[in-house]
């Protein structure tokens, strides 16, 4: 196929043509409104490495000052033992 | 009566659905008596429905006893292969020098990162010895047990919040260990199957046993908050107050026998009320001092529950037994 300068103006002009027609269609963003889009992806970048470094073994070592409990249960010398012994 | 694997089964079950951070242990001995004899069937089918219960309840942490080895340790292989946690840092292959089976484990339990690793002795006893060495020779190799605890804790420096060994050394052997090796939270232990009601402690590991027979079932609530410090007996309070009580009877006697002289002088009886109060006094002190130290800090409390035969039994583990034809140690 064989193009020419013409082609590809045209397609230049109806681009342009559809770029405004949007803009006209569409609420143009403010500064204000730029910044808050901005923070927010910070924010949740933020939180995502939060996330991230909150599920590596370095942050699940117990924090100082919260209690934890835990509880064992043993047994030892049980013998081979099934049915109760007299005491 | 006291004991069976039914009724011990369906209590941890019972505890580790009413709780969160429950772990099951055993510190070893678990699967023959001294008297088995070689390759008897019965043994082996008793210790492979022992091993089927403690996967069954999902066990964390088994150490391999020297009499666990009465009938070879292939048997234990086996159980090993079929997912028994089976530990020991100090039984290793001949050949190769390494471990047979894994050094240790580590298990998440409420957030903390507790570390069992399992020992055994190096000298066998002098009864079940013989058959001991008949059943693993040229296939076991038992390396010093204070130098493979010191290895051990080395590796486990960092990657664990808590860390308990599971013995079957016997208290004398626990408690080197513990001062040549620190940094060990907790043995607990086996061997001799001692009925302590109190921790020992050594350096600043507390040594504990649980009985034998499995009649009783070893409970240790641990209540961890700060990783660095020591963990304190929440029960010493309770120890210091029983000894006042007994000095208080002991002290109503007196003053009984004070008002109804019968052959000992008065003198006497003064001087023993003056001895018993000032024993009395000086263990209120140290009660006031245990439960001011036991405030915010690493705490235990071990009780030992009995495996009474009113309690319920597991009706799984109940019709193994049945199926395999087994109706009596």
């Amino acid at each position: 196929m064989k193009y020419s300068i013409n082609y590809f103006g045209d397609d230049l002009r109806i681009l342009n043509e559809e770029v405004d027609s949007l803009k006209t269609k569409l609420p143009i963003l403010s500064n204000r409104h730029r910044n808050v889009i901005l923070w927010v992806k910070k924010i949740g970048a933020l939180l995502l490495v939060f996330l991230i470094l909150a599920s590596s073994p370095f942050f699940n070592q117990v924090a100082e000052g919260k209690e934890t409990e835990i509880l064992l249960l043993h047994t030892n010398n049980v013998t081979g033992h099934l049915f109760p012994c007299p005491t | 009566m006291l004991g069976g694997l039914t009724r011990r089964v369906a209590y941890e079950e019972k505890i580790r659905t009413e709780k969160q951070g429950v772990l099951i242990v055993d510190s070893g001995d678990l699967f023959f008596a001294p008297s088995s004899e070689a390759n008897s069937e019965k043994d082996l089918a008793k210790a492979r429905l022992i091993s089927r219960a403690y996967k069954h309840m999902g066990a964390a942490a088994i150490n391999v006893g020297d009499l666990d080895l009465l009938q070879g340790v292939d048997f234990l292989r086996s159980e090993y292969s079929q997912g028994l946690p089976l530990i020991s840092a100090n039984l290793l292959n001949p050949s190769t020098k390494a471990p047979i089976f894994s050094p240790y484990v580590i298990r998440q339990a409420g957030g903390v990162r507790v570390a069992f690793f399992g020992l055994l002795p190096s000298e066998f006893p002098p009864g079940a010895g013989i058959a001991i060495k008949n059943a693993n020779e040229g296939k076991i190799l038992i390396k010093d047990p204070v130098e493979a605890a010191r290895e051990t804790v080395q590796k486990l420096k960092g990657q664990a919040d808590l860390i308990v060994l599971l013995s079957d050394l016997g208290l004398y052997k626990d408690q080197t260990i513990a001062q040549a090796v620190p940094g060990i939270h907790f043995i607990l232990g086996g061997h001799e199957g001692r009925f302590m009601k109190k921790s020992q402690q050594a350096g600043t590991t507390h040594i504990l046993q649980s009985s034998v027979k499995g009649m009783y079932v070893g409970q240790l609530r641990l209540v961890f908050e700060n990783p660095t410090s020591h963990f304190k007996d929440e029960g010493e309070p309770q120890q210091i107050q029983e000894k006042i009580n007994a000095l208080d009877l002991h002290l109503r006697s007196l003053q009984g026998a004070k008002e109804r002289p019968a052959g000992q002088s008065m003198d006497n009886i003064d001087r023993a009320i003056q001895d018993v109060t000032k024993q009395k006094n000086a263990l209120q002190e140290e009660l006031q001092r245990a439960q001011n130290s036991v405030f915010q800090r690493n705490r235990f409390l071990f009780t030992l529950e009995p495996m009474e035969v009113r309690l319920p039994e597991d009706e799984t583990v109940r019709k193994w037994i049945s199926e395999a034809g087994i109706d009596k140690d």
